[in-house]
C-alpha cells in the first residue's frame, strides 16, 4: 500500500536559520500520528510544507505519491487542514461559511457538517465573527470534515480551547473519523489527547526528529529509575541514552531512553540501597524527552557541610 | 470560481462604495469648483473634464484608490492561518488569484469608473455647463482609471512575494513610472498601451507569485519575465526619481548666452544672460552704455516685445513649419477656448478644432446660441460647414475674431454676428498676421500686421488701415520678419531675421537687419546686427549622470532604428542620425567611453557577485551580459531580481555554500546528518513503495 505522506531528507530554513533538519518520515494509510514537540520545533513549518504552503529548502515531501510543491486540486480534496488559528470569515454565519466551503468540494456531507456544530451548540444562523474560540475551532473542524477528506492534517486543533471545548473537538474527531483508510497527522502540546487517539507518535526536538515509534513503545523506551543512597549521591554517570537526572540529598532519579540491561548494571554499580525503575506516563515520558538534558540538582543541606 | 467572487465581493464592496462616494465628490469638486462668479472657462485652466482640478482627481484619486483595493484584498488574507486557509481549497492557486482580480477590477470599476462615467454625462448632458462636450475630453480620464488599474496590481506584485523591501518597493516604482510616462506622453494611445502593458506585466508577475511566492526558479518563464520588465521599469522609476532629486539639489550648470534685444526707442542692445540673469548691457557693437534706464538691473522694463509676423516671404524652398500638437491632457487638442465678453450678454465661443467649426455658449443660460463656420453665423440647429484648412481663425479682441487664408481677410464681430471683408493695400498672397504693443501713459497701444507680398500692412485698433510698409531687405532669404510698436504709435520696429526654411547652422552664421520705419513707411535708422557668437552650454550633473548611465542596448537600438528610418526614406530620422554621427560625433565618441567603459565595469562586478554567490547554470553569463546591456539599471535589476541562494558556512571548508544545494560548490562535500544522541526512539516502517522506486 503506497504511503499517504511521505517526507525524505527535508530541511527548511528561514533566512540563513534553520529550522528543520533532514527529517523523514513516512506516514501509511490508516494510522493516526501525533506530531509531537516544544514551541518552534518545526511541527507546523513541517506542515505547512507538507502542504504546499511552504517550500522546501532541501530534501521532498510527498501527499498522495505528488510533490508538495504542485498539489494538484484533486489531491487538495482529499486533504482536510486544519490550520491552529482556526480561521473563520468574520462576516459570513455558520450556514454561509458551510456553503461557501462546499462549494469547492465535489463530494460533502452535510450530515457531518451539522452534526458537528450541533455538537458545539452552533446554529446556523450565528455570525461566525461572534462565536466564541471553541466555537471557532468547532466550525472549522466541521468545515474540515464535511468534505471527508482521506487525509486529515490538524495543526494544534486544540490551541487555547478549555478542557471542555477541547473534549468536544477530540470527540468529533473521533467519531468521524472512525474509518480504517483515513489517516491522521495532528500536533498537538496535549499528551492526553495524543495517548488517547494516535497510533503512533513523531517527535521532534530542535527541528530533528528523535522518535517515531506507537506510543507504547516511546512509553516503554523511556524509563525512570530511584536510586536511594544513605548520603549525598554521586554525580550522575555517563550514560548512554541518559535523558535528564534528579539529584537531591539522598536520591538519583535518572530518565534514560532505550535503556538495556547493560544499563541497569550500571546504575548498580553505582551502589545505591535502593535501585527502583518508575513507571511513566506519556507526558512524563515526552518532558523528560524533550525537556533540558543532563544533570539537575536539588539539595538542602550545603554537600560540603555534609 | 463563484464562491470566490462572492466572498471578495463581500468582503471589499463596502470599500468600493466607499471609493464611489470620495472619488465621486472630489470629481464633482473638480468640476464645479470656480473661483469666478459664473462658470466661464480658460484655455489655461482647461475645461470640464480637462479642468486642473479634475484632472488632480484623476491623476491621483485613480491610482491611489486602486493600490488602496489592492492592498486591501490581500493584505489581511496574508495572516499565516487566513492565507493558508485560503490556499488549501481545492482550486489552483491561478484561480484564486483570477478570482481575487475580476472582482477586484469590478470593484474598481464600480469604486472609480461609475463616477468618472457620471461626471462625463454630467458633462455630456446640455444645460449643465456653458462649454461644449466631445468625446476627447474624457481621454486623460481614461488614460488615469487605466493607470489606476497599474496600481490595483502593483499592490499584489508588492504583498504577494516574500523578498525584501526592496523587491517589494519596485513594483510600486514600476506604477509610479508608469504616471510619470502617462502624464508626460503627448498621445493617448500611447499613454493607454503602457498603462495596460505595465498593468498586465503587473497582473502576470503576480500570477506567478502567488504559487510560487519564495522561489523564482519555480515558476514559468513567462512570469518570470513579466517581473524583470517590471524590476526593470520599477529601477527607471528611480532613475527618475533621483534625477528629480539631483535636479533639485544639485548644483546649477553655468549657462551664458547673449542676444539682441530692442529699447522702446528701437535702439538695438546685446544683453549677456547667466542662468537667465542678465549680466551685462551694451550697445549692438558690444561698448557700454551710460544711459541708467538701460543697465542691466532696469533693462528687462525697457525693451520692446517683438512678434513674428511672417516665417517667409516667397519661396517656401518646400519647407513646411511643423505642426505643434497638443497632448491628449490639454483642452486645445480639442476645442480653442474664446475669451469672455459682457455685451450684449456674457457669452464665451469654442472652436472644435478638428470639425474647425466655433460654437457660442451664454453662460448664464449654459446652452449654445449660435455657431460661426465657413458659412458664416448660423443658429446652432444648422448642420455645421468647416472651414477649409488654410482658414486661419485667431483673437484679435474677445469679440472679434478674424479669419484670414493667403488671399483673404474676414473679421468676425462675435456680438454683432457679424462678418466683414477687410481691405488689403498691397498684392496677395497674404504670409502671416500678428499684433504688435506697446504701452503708453494713456494706455496700452496695439496694431496689427499683415505680411503681403511687398510689404506690411497695419492696421489700428478700429481696424483702419494706418500704414503700408514696403520691404526694404532681401525677403527672399530674410523673409522671418519680427514687428514691434513704440509706444506713440507713430514708429514699427521691424527686424529682418533668416527665413525659416535656412539650415539652422547657416543661419547662424548670417547677420538680421533692425530697422525702424515712420508710418509712411520711411526708414529712420537701420541697423546691421551681426551674428552673436554661441557659447557652449555646461552640461549638469544629472544630464552627465543620465548620458553617461544609459543602457547600451536602448543606445544602439535607437541608433539602428534611425538607420533604417534612413534607408526607408526619413528625412527626419537620417537628419537625427547625421547629427549625432556627424556634426557631434566629439560628443558621440566621449559619451560611447564612458556608457561602454561603466557598463563593461558594471557587467564585471555582476559576473564576479554572480560567480562568488554559485548561481546555477548559464544564469551568470546571462546576467553578466544584461547588466552590460542595461548599464546602472541592469545593475539593480540583477541586484534585487536575481534569484540569489542564501550562503551559509560549509562545515568542511568554512566557504559560503548555497543552502539549497546537495553538495558544496567548493569542496564537493554533501550536507551532515543530524548526530546521534543514544536517545532516538525510531521503529520504522516497511520502506514505502514509491520512494523506494525514487530512490
Amino acid at each position: 500500500m503506497n504511503p499517504v505522506i511521505e517526507i525524505k531528507g527535508l530541511t527548511k530554513y528561514y533566512g540563513t536559520k534553520e529550522i528543520v533538519r533532514d527529517l523523514s518520515l513516512t506516514v501509511p494509510p490508516g494510522m493516526i500520528y501525533g506530531f509531537l514537540g516544544r514551541n518552534g520545533t518545526g511541527k507546523t513549518t513541517t506542515i505547512r510544507v507538507l502542504l504546499g504552503f511552504e517550500e522546501p529548502t532541501r530534501g521532498e515531501t510527498r501527499v498522495f505519491g505528488e510533490d508538495s510543491r504542485r498539489l494538484s486540486p484533486a489531491t487538495r480534496a482529499r486533504i482536510g487542514y486544519l490550520p491552529e488559528g482556526h480561521h473563520v470569515y468574520g462576516w459570513m454565519t455558520v450556514a454561509e461559511c458551510g456553503r461557501f466551503q462546499a462549494s469547492f468540494f465535489k463530494s460533502w456531507n452535510q450530515e457531518i457538517f451539522d452534526a458537528v456544530i450541533t455538537h458545539f451548540r452552533l446554529t446556523k444562523s450565528m455570525k461566525a465573527g461572534h462565536l466564541s474560540r471553541g466555537q471557532c475551532a468547532g466550525l472549522c473542524l466541521a468545515m474540515t470534515l464535511a468534505p471527508e477528506p482521506e487525509l486529515l492534517v490538524l495543526d494544534d486543533p486544540a490551541l487555547g480551547l478549555d478542557p471542555v471545548a477541547r473534549r468536544s473537538l477530540l470527540q468529533s474527531m473521533l467519531y468521524v473519523t472512525r474509518r480504517p483508510e483515513r489517516t491522521i497527522l495532528f500536533s498537538s502540546h496535549l499528551l492526553s489527547d495524543v495517548e488517547r487517539v494516535a497510533d503512533r507518535i513523531v517527535v521532534m526536538d530542535g527541528g530533528v526528529l528523535r522518535a517515531d515509534c506507537t506510543v507504547d513503545q516511546f512509553r516503554s523506551s523511556v524509563r525512570q529509575y530511584i536510586l536511594k543512597f544513605r548520603g549525598l549521591p554521586p554525580p550522575t554517570p555517563e550514560l548512554p541514552g541518559l535523558l535528564e537526572s534528579f539529584r537531591t540529598d539522598d536520591q538519583l532519579a535518572i530518565t534514560l531512553a532505550n535503556p538495556t540491561a547493560d544499563t541497569e548494571a550500571l546504575l548498580a554499580a553505582l551502589n545505591p540501597v535502593s535501585l527502583e525503575p518508575v513507571e511513566m506516563s506519556l507526558e512524563d515520558a515526552f518532558v523528560s524527552y524533550v525537556g533540558e538534558r543532563g544533570e539537575k540538582t536539588f539539595f538542602i543541606r550545603e554537600p560540603d557541610k555534609k | 470560481m463563484r464562491a470566490l467572487l462572492w466572498k471578495e465581493f463581500r468582503e471589499n464592496l463596502k470599500w468600493a462604495l466607499l471609493g464611489a462616494l470620495a472619488l465621486g465628490g472630489a470629481l464633482c469638486y473638480g468640476l464645479y469648483q470656480t473661483s469666478y462668479g459664473e462658470m466661464t472657462f480658460s484655455s489655461y485652466e482647461g475645461i470640464t473634464l480637462l479642468r486642473k482640478q479634475f484632472l488632480l482627481v484623476t491623476t491621483f484619486g485613480f491610482p491611489a484608490f486602486g493600490l488602496f483595493l489592492g492592498l486591501v484584498q490581500v493584505l489581511p488574507e496574508l495572516k499565516r492561518d487566513r492565507w493558508a486557509a485560503l490556499l488549501h481549497r481545492p482550486v489552483s492557486h491561478e484561480m484564486i488569484f483570477l478570482g481575487k482580480i475580476l472582482a477586484g477590477v469590478i470593484l474598481y470599476g464600480i469604486a472609480a469608473l461609475f463616477p468618472f462615467a457620471m461626471a462625463v454625462w454630467l458633462v455630456a448632458t446640455p444645460g449643465n455647463f456653458a462649454a461644449p462636450f466631445v468625446p476627447g475630453l474624457m481621454l486623460p480620464g481614461l488614460a488615469d482609471l487605466l493607470v489606476g488599474l497599474v496600481y490595483y496590481f502593483a499592490a499584489f506584485a508588492m504583498t504577494l512575494q516574500r523578498r525584501g523591501w526592496a523587491e517589494r518597493c519596485l513594483p510600486l516604482l514600476a506604477a509610479l513610472y508608469v504616471s510619470y510616462f502617462v502624464l508626460g506622453t503627448s498621445l493617448f494611445r500611447v499613454a493607454a498601451e503602457s498603462a495596460l502593458a505595465m498593468a498586465l506585466a503587473l497582473g502576470v508577475a503576480s500570477w506567478g507569485i502567488i504559487g510560487k511566492p519564495e522561489s523564482l526558479a519555480e515558476r514559468s518563464l513567462l512570469t518570470r519575465f513579466a517581473l524583470v520588465a517590471v524590476m526593470f521599469y520599477g529601477v527607471c522609476g528611480l532613475g527618475e526619481f533621483g534625477k528629480s532629486l539631483l535636479e533639485a539639489v544639485g548644483p546649477e550648470p553655468r549657462r551664458q548666452s547673449v542676444q539682441y534685444e530692442i529699447s522702446k526707442d528701437g535702439v538695438p542692445l546685446r544683453l549677456t544672460y547667466l542662468n537667465s540673469v542678465v549680466t551685462d548691457v551694451t550697445d549692438a557693437q558690444g561698448r557700454p552704455l551710460d544711459d541708467p534706464k538701460l543697465s542691466k538691473e532696469r533693462i528687462r522694463n525697457e525693451t520692446s516685445y517683438l512678434n513674428t509676423v511672417s516665417s517667409y516671404i516667397g519661396d517656401s524652398h518646400g519647407w513646411k513649419p511643423r505642426e505643434w500638437k497638443a497632448s491628449y491632457r490639454q483642452t486645445e487638442l480639442y476645442l480653442s477656448v474664446g475669451n469672455v465678453y459682457q455685451f450684449p450678454q456674457n457669452e464665451q465661443w469654442f472652436g472644435f478644432v478638428p470639425e474647425r467649426s466655433w460654437i457660442c455658449y451664454v453662460s448664464s443660460q449654459k446652452k449654445p446660441v449660435s455657431r460661426l463656420d465657413a458659412g458664416g453665423f448660423q443658429p446652432v440647429s444648422a448642420a455645421p460647414v468647416a472651414f477649409s484648412r488654410e482658414d486661419n481663425i485667431e483673437g484679435l479682441r474677445s469679440d472679434c475674431y478674424v479669419i484670414w487664408n493667403q488671399t483673404s481677410v474676414r473679421l468676425a464681430y462675435l456680438a454683432k454676428r457679424k462678418i466683414v471683408d477687410l481691405p488689403l493695400p498691397g498684392p496677395l498672397p497674404i504670409y502671416g498676421l500678428a499684433g504688435a504693443y506697446a504701452q503708453s501713459p494713456q494706455g496700452p497701444v496695439r496694431v496689427t500686421v499683415f505680411a503681403l507680398k511687398d510689404g506690411l500692412a497695419v492696421y489700428d485698433d478700429s481696424e483702419n488701415l494706418i500704414a503700408f510698409v514696403p520691404y526694404t531687405r532681401d525677403v527672399s532669404k530674410w523673409g522671418r520678419i519680427e514687428v514691434g510698436v513704440n509706444s506713440g504709435r507713430d514708429r514699427l520696429f521691424l527686424w529682418y531675421n533668416p527665413s525659416s526654411w535656412i539650415d539652422q547652422n547657416e543661419a547662424k552664421t548670417m547677420p538680421t537687419f533692425l530697422e525702424v520705419v515712420d508710418l509712411k513707411g520711411q526708414v529712420l535708422t537701420s541697423t546691421t546686427l551681426d551674428p552673436l557668437p554661441a557659447f557652449p552650454w555646461e552640461r549638469s550633473l544629472t544630464q552627465m549622470l543620465t548620458q553617461r548611465l544609459q543602457s547600451p542596448a536602448l543606445f544602439f537600438g535607437e541608433m539602428g532604428y534611425r538607420k533604417v528610418g534612413a534607408i526607408m526614406g526619413s528625412t527626419r530620422l537620417e537628419n537625427a542620425l547625421k547629427f549625432q554621427l556627424v556634426h557631434s560625433w566629439p560628443q558621440t565618441r566621449e559619451l560611447l567611453i564612458w556608457m561602454l567603459g561603466l557598463s563593461l565595469c558594471f557587467a564585471g562586478v555582476a559576473y564576479f557577485q554572480a560567480r562568488r554567490a554559485h548561481l546555477v547554470g548559464g544564469r551568470v553569463m546571462a546576467w553578466t551580459l544584461f547588466v552590460f546591456a542595461f548599464n546602472l539599471a541592469g545593475f539593480l535589476v540583477f541586484r534585487l531580481a536575481a534569484d540569489w541562494p542564501r550562503q551559509t558556512a560549509c562545515a568542511q571548508c568554512r566557504k559560503p555554500r548555497p543552502i539549497d544545494r546537495g553538495l558544496c560548490p567548493s569542496c564537493g562535500k554533501g550536507w551532515e546528518t543530524p548526530d546521534p544522541t543514544g536517545t532516538e526512539i525510531i521503529s520504522p516502517l516497511p520502506a514505502p513503495a514509491s520512494l523506494a522506486q525514487t530512490t
